[in-house]
């Protein structure tokens, strides 16, 4: 009764809202990159917003349905189709036996996200589903693989649900943060440069940290390896910052200079290589 | 436990970390684990997780933590009456590692630059006994102490893009063991065949925060032999009791 993968995609993976808990084991948190967007595929399909979901990066997979379920595609923007019929986000399907879904590609954003009725059902270490390599036993979905779920009650009734996605959070180029662990160690012209200068997202970038061109003047100072979490602004010692994200290793040795707040992680894992952002800083904290 | 020197600071919404401001050792170490111990008691329903490193303590908080002042002023009661030391038993783990130039692929580089011959190397990385500070950069991968002096050595300029598990390395002023393959830019100098992490376990991880561990000098063949053993689920890990 599963879903057969007839096309991978770039890089398609089962994330829930992550494994906590297992830090002190050096095990990463993982979970789905834009939690926001994964939860509100689940809501709208009427599962708790923490089952697991699919997600989808840049290029999508191609699936094959078994029997008959509802699905949800949230996201910004995905070019999708249902037998060659278009599919919007934020919509839910039903679909059946034989039904062939082509998620092409995420056309705005970076992660787009398929959830189904009753969650995907692949297998769960410490308490989460979410792939990770050395975890799980795969890190991504592969071409031929059958994606365990259950089968829709033919009766059930259709869940209209009234939530919104919130497209605008999405449209800010700043980004909020707390103070880091160690920007008191940042000099003021290190703290006026990043409060004026504008990040360019690099195609480095992916689930275990985002990465920005521009650089901001460097200090010589390592620390003590200590712990680090999502959303960790980390500064190298050739002046890059390094924002942590879902994957990211549970502790560091660069400096801790910011924090991004947990909702604004989402906003920044959707943002492009090559788009930019700001750090709002407030002028007090220079 | 005195705590004028700790600096609390909201790390994240649902986070507080707690940073000791002196030298990072033995005794600190012991402080952390007696602080850590002290606080879950305490905050257990609360919390995620807590964790330690070198020199803080990460708290995990199941909700945002909306009254930090107040927040801060309970967890600098719990620490005010939390012993210096709680007795523990500690653990020495004795753990094979074959320093063969098949898994030890960087023996040679240290070999020349540290102007020792194999055996001076094998001896000065087997004399040792190391403390586990934490588990951290990888699933099970445990943070030492102790490395002689004499073996301090940079990481390679160029990290290798897959070290193989168990691979037994040196980066700078640490040694350490790759419990899962990974890319890594450490020089490596021989194999461990005894496991340091599995899913299967109660624990995750074989090696906890102030446990001991001593390396011995293995050859190939017993190297294969454990490997073996291990497969079969037959291989014995000898730890004592440390006092």
């Amino acid at each position: 009764m599963g879903i057969k993968v007839l096309r991978p995609g770039l890089s398609t993976s089962v994330q829930d809202m992550g494994r906590y808990g297992y830090a002190a084991y050096g095990i990463p948190e993982s979970g789905a990159m834009d939690k926001y967007t994964a939860g509100m595929g689940n809501i709208l399909v009427g599962n708790p917003q923490n089952l697991a979901v699919l997600e989808i990066t840049r290029i999508g997979p191609k699936l094959q349905f078994s029997t008959h379920h509802q699905i949800v595609i949230s996201g910004l923007e995905v070019d999708a189709y249902l037998n060659d019929k278009k599919v919007e986000v934020q919509e839910v399907y039903d679909v059946n036996k034989g039904t062939i879904l082509d998620i092409q590609r995420v056309v705005k954003g970076n992660f787009a996200y398929l959830a189904i009725n009753d969650g995907f059902q692949t297998e769960k270490i410490l308490n989460s589903q979410s792939m990770y390599q050395g975890i799980t036993t795969k890190e991504v979905i592969s071409e031929g693989e059958d994606l365990p779920v259950s089968s829709l009650d033919e009766n059930i009734s259709d869940s209209y649900s009234t939530i919104s996605f919130d497209e605008q959070r999405y449209k800010k180029h700043s980004l909020r943060f707390f103070p880091g662990s160690e920007f008191y160690l940042l000099s003021r012209e290190q703290k006026v440069k990043l409060a004026q200068e504008s990040f360019t997202i690099n195609p480095d970038s992916g689930r275990m940290a985002f990465l920005f061109q521009e650089t901001i003047p460097p200090k010589e100072e390592s620390i003590l390896t200590t712990a680090v979490l999502p959303g960790t602004v980390q500064l190298t010692p050739d002046g890059h910052l390094i924002v942590l994200m879902r994957d990211a290793q549970v502790t560091g040795g660069y400096p801790r200079i910011l924090q991004i707040p947990e909702r604004q992680i989402d906003v920044l894992a959707q943002k492009r290589p090559g788009e930019s952002l700001r750090f709002s800083i407030a002028q007090s904290e220079i | 436990m005195e705590t004028k020197e700790i600096r609390v600071h909201l790390m994240s919404e649902r986070v507080i970390s707690m940073t000791w401001q002196e030298r990072v050792g033995e005794r600190l170490l012991t402080k952390l684990l007696a602080a850590k111990a002290h606080i879950y008691n305490q905050k257990k329903e609360e919390l995620i997780e807590i964790l330690s490193t070198y020199n803080t303590i990460l708290i995990k908080y199941k909700y945002p933590v909306k009254q930090l002042e107040e927040e801060k002023e309970k967890l600098i009661g719990i620490l005010k009456t939390t012993p210096e030391e709680i007795k523990r038993e500690q653990k020495l783990y004795h753990l094979p590692v074959c320093y063969d130039g098949k898994l030890g692929w960087d023996t040679e580089v240290i070999m020349k630059h540290k102007k020792i011959d194999k055996e001076t190397l094998i001896q000065l990385h087997t004399d040792s006994v190391y403390t586990v500070y934490f588990i951290g950069f990888l699933p099970g991968f445990p943070y030492l102490s102790g490395l002689s002096e004499k073996l301090f050595i940079s990481r390679k300029k160029q990290p290798r893009k897959e070290i193989p598990k168990g691979a037994v390395g040196i980066g700078g002023e640490q040694t350490g063991i790759y419990p899962i393959a990974s890319p890594g830019g450490w020089q490596i100098i021989g194999n461990c065949p005894v496991p340091l992490f599995d899913l299967k376990w109660e624990l995750p991880t074989l090696l906890q925060p102030a446990d001991k561990l001593k390396f011995s000098s293995v050859s190939l063949e017993e190297y294969e032999d454990i490997q073996e053993k291990v497969k079969n689920n037959s291989y014995q890990l000898n730890h004592e009791v440390w006092e």
